[in-house]
């Protein structure tokens, strides 16, 4: 007689949650997925790399720290942490405003490109002069728009205003932009 | 020059977030986490105290001023034990009975909105201002109750009107003699007269009133009768009345001043 397949055995523990799609998330993983993100974010809207970046960092993740448990899915989280962090770091600009109003000397440009040529590196110094100068809602805009390749919506979103106004922020500082580089 | 790639330049941005600056950060987030856990506790104990302290002094505050609120309650039974402590007061030293009458400094509690009748006032030592009040009510403001009348008493002589006090006491006295406490009336009313007005022959006979009242005040009062007797120019009653002393006290705390005034000595 001809024997039956065994057959297969019913699972009785649930399946472990899988935080990359969806489900609780812990500090830990989004730290770990997203602190070099948030970082590179930090340092190319301030242009800087220094303790600056570390700040905003921190500062980012000590409030999802204490947001943790609304924080559902691990992929959306992205998103938040890019909100959160153009507000940390609109404070920061705002505040380096300030300090640069009462100092004579204007802030030595140190943007951190290690993998970037001499001319690369004189393009960026002269370009982060510039971003210095424009209002901080527009050189937010446009940065994340060219130098972290998001598109309109998403900077609308992460800069928390209307899209046609995220156009005009954008539109505005690519102007000015445009034409020193023109120039060049 | 061609208008740059910043796209590319973009990527080119790398802040060096190593394993160590990683470390650092969650070590400063862990850090920031700890310190606010202990703000928070340290603001939740703060305010626990300070709520604490809070409701502590308003529950002292009301008990202070339940009293001076609630002056209809002056003839409960509560009103009137306090009401007869205050008029302890005026119970005599043994040691200092004969001496002129220095009455203890009354306990002045907060001043308060509410004490405007005459009543609280002296319930609250306040017996100036007791006083002043009770002249400006009038003298159907004092009910003819003991507790009332000597309340009253006691503001018009603490205050330093003792002739003002008469009248009540002698109320008390004639109307309420059944009352235990007109014995203790009575025999304010001989001190009163003896001590404050300099009417001595008065005094003998309120004295002789408390001492047939009997009680605990019956020794002193026999012993300022003598007194006021004596005082009054009626020597034979004060021997009299003296030998009465020996006689029913012999090893009494007032034999000496007796055997003085009595002309026994």
């Amino acid at each position: 007689m001809p024997q039956l397949p065994p057959k297969p055995l019913l699972r009785l523990a649930m399946p472990k949650a899988d935080t990359t799609a969806g489900g609780p998330v812990s500090f830990d993983a989004l730290f770990g997925r997203y602190s070099g993100y948030v970082a590179g974010l930090a340092a190319r809207m301030l242009g800087s790399g220094d303790a600056d970046v570390d700040d905003v960092v921190q500062d980012v993740f000590w409030i999802a720290s204490r947001r943790i448990a609304k924080i559902r899915d691990l992929v959306q989280a992205r998103g938040w942490l890019a909100t959160v962090a153009m507000r940390v770091v609109r404070r920061k600009l705002v505040r380096r405003r300030f300090r640069a109003f009462f100092h004579a000397s204007s802030r030595d440009v140190n943007v951190p490109a290690p993998g970037a040529s001499s001319e690369e590196h004189a393009v960026l110094a002269r370009l982060y002069e510039i971003l210095d100068g424009l209002p901080t809602e527009q050189r937010l805009a446009w940065s994340l728009r060219y130098l972290e390749g998001e598109p309109l919506d998403a900077v609308a979103a992460s800069c928390g205003c209307s899209l046609s106004t995220a156009k005009r922020r954008v539109n505005a500082a690519k102007h000015v932009i445009d034409e020193v580089f023109r120039d060049v | 020059m061609s208008e740059p790639s910043w796209a590319v330049l973009g990527k080119s941005i790398d802040p060096h977030w190593k394993v160590e600056r990683q470390r650092a950060a969650r070590v400063a987030i862990e850090q920031r986490t700890t310190k606010r856990r202990r703000a928070t506790r340290i603001a939740a104990l703060t305010l626990a105290l300070v709520l604490l302290a809070g409701g502590a002094g308003a529950f002292l505050r009301l008990r202070k001023t339940a009293p001076a609120v609630a002056p209809a309650l002056a003839s409960a039974p509560v009103a009137l034990e306090r009401e007869a402590a205050a008029v302890t007061v005026m119970q005599p030293s043994p040691e200092t009975d004969l001496e002129p009458y220095a009455p203890e400094k009354p306990r002045r509690t907060p001043a308060s909105a509410e004490l405007s009748s005459w009543r609280p006032l002296a319930e609250s030592g306040r017996y100036d201002e007791a006083r002043s009040a009770l002249e400006k009510a009038g003298p159907n403001a004092v009910r003819d109750e003991t507790a009332d009348l000597l309340l009253a008493a006691d503001a018009a002589r603490l205050s330093g009107y003792p002739s003002e006090a008469v009248p009540y006491l002698e109320r008390v006295v004639q109307a309420h003699a059944s009352d235990p406490r007109s014995s203790l009336a009575s025999f304010t009313l001989g001190r009163v007269l003896l001590d404050e007005l300099g009417r001595p022959r008065e005094a003998t006979d309120a004295f002789a009133r408390a001492r047939k009242a009997g009680g605990p005040l019956a020794e002193d009062a026999l012993a300022r009768e003598v007194e006021a007797a004596s005082r009054a120019g009626d020597t034979t009653r004060s021997r009299e009345l003296a030998r009465d002393y020996q006689m029913l006290y012999p090893k009494g705390r007032r034999a000496k001043a007796v055997a003085r005034f009595g002309g026994l000595d």
